[in-house]
C-alpha cells in the first residue's frame, strides 16, 4: 500500500478542472484571433509614437526616422508595399526581428520605446473610429 | 518564527533572482515578442502553496523591483507588476476551485500575467489594435504554465515537508 502511494506520488494528477482551463484558454484565443482576421491588404501606414499617430502611404518607398523618449531611435522602411522596422537602438530588438508587414491590422511593436506602426486600409479604418 | 521568515524570504528572492539571470542567458528560440519561459515563477508557486497567497504577492513585488533593476529598466517593471498583480490574484482564486491542480492554476496565472500586461501596453500605446495579439500570448502563456506548472509540482513534492 504504501509502495502503491509513493508511485502515484510521482504522476501528476491532471484533474478536470486543469482540462477546463486549457479548453476556455484556447477558445477565448480562437475567438480573438477571429476577431482580428480582417486581414486585406492595406493601403496606408500608420505610426504611432507616444499617441501621437503619423500617416503614411503604403505605395511610396520612404524611410522613416522616429526618435522617442529617453534617446529613443527607431528607422521604419516602407519598401515594394511592405513596411519593417530597419533599425532601432532598443534593448531587445524584437521589433527589428519582426517580418515585413503590408495587410490590414498586422503591426510591428517596440515596446521600450513606445513604438507602434500599423497597416491599415482606409475603407476600414472608418468603422474603428 | 520571525527571523525564519525572513531568512526563507531572503533565500527565495536570491534563487528567483539567479533563474531570471539564468532565463536571460539563454539563446531566444522563438522570436514572438512577449513570450518568456518564466523561471523564476517556479519559486512564487511554491510560497503559494506553501504560505498562500499574501506571501506570495509580497514576494513578487520584490522581486519584480529588484529584477527589473538588475535586468530590465523601469519600462520593464511597469509591465512586470501589472502582469504579477494578475497572475497572483487570478491564482489564488483558482488555487481555491476544487477539481484544480497546480497545473491548471500556473495555467491560469501564465495567460493573466499575459493579460496584465497587454492591458499595460494597451493604455501606453493608446491603440486597441494591440489587444489582437492577445491570442499568440494566450496560447504561449497557456504552453508556459503546463512547463512551470510541472516544475512546481515535482519541487513542492518533495519540498513541502522541509520547508
Amino acid at each position: 500500500m504504501k509502495n502503491m502511494n509513493s508511485k502515484r506520488n510521482k504522476q501528476h494528477t491532471i484533474l478536470i478542472g486543469d482540462i477546463v482551463i486549457l479548453i476556455a484558454g484556447l477558445l477565448i484565443s480562437l475567438i480573438v484571433l477571429l476577431c482580428g482576421i480582417s486581414r486585406k491588404a492595406g493601403d496606408r501606414v500608420e505610426i504611432t509614437v507616444n499617441g501621437k499617430v503619423e500617416i503614411y502611404a503604403l505605395a511610396d518607398d520612404e524611410t522613416i526616422p522616429i526618435s522617442s523618449k529617453q534617446n529613443g531611435y527607431n528607422e521604419v522602411v516602407i519598401e515594394d508595399g511592405k513596411v519593417y522596422m530597419k533599425e532601432a537602438n532598443c534593448r531587445d530588438q524584437i521589433c527589428v526581428r519582426h517580418k515585413a508587414i503590408s495587410k490590414n491590422g498586422e503591426s510591428i511593436i517596440c515596446l521600450p520605446h513606445g513604438v507602434y506602426v500599423e497597416v491599415v486600409s482606409s475603407q476600414e479604418k472608418e468603422i474603428d473610429n | 518564527m520571525r527571523t525564519k521568515k525572513i531568512t526563507q524570504m531572503g533565500l527565495f528572492l536570491a534563487t528567483a533572482l539567479v533563474l531570471s539571470y539564468l532565463e536571460s542567458l539563454l539563446p531566444v528560440v522563438i522570436a514572438v515578442p512577449g513570450v518568456k519561459i518564466g523561471l523564476a515563477n517556479i519559486i512564487t508557486m511554491l510560497l503559494l502553496y506553501q504560505y498562500g497567497g499574501r506571501r506570495a504577492f509580497l514576494f513578487m513585488v520584490v522581486r519584480v523591483v529588484l529584477s527589473g533593476f538588475l535586468f530590465s529598466g523601469m519600462a520593464g517593471i511597469v509591465y512586470s507588476l501589472a502582469g504579477g498583480i494578475c497572475c497572483i490574484v487570478v491564482m489564488e482564486l483558482i488555487r481555491k476551485i476544487p477539481y484544480c491542480s497546480i497545473l491548471g492554476v500556473s495555467m491560469a496565472g501564465a495567460v493573466s500575467h499575459n493579460f496584465g500586461q497587454i492591458l499595460v501596453a494597451w493604455l501606453v500605446m493608446a491603440n486597441s489594435h494591440i489587444l489582437y495579439y492577445f491570442p499568440v500570448l494566450c496560447i504561449s502563456g497557456l504552453i508556459t504554465g503546463i512547463l512551470i506548472g510541472l516544475l512546481s509540482d515535482i519541487l513542492w513534492k518533495r519540498l513541502k515537508n522541509i520547508l
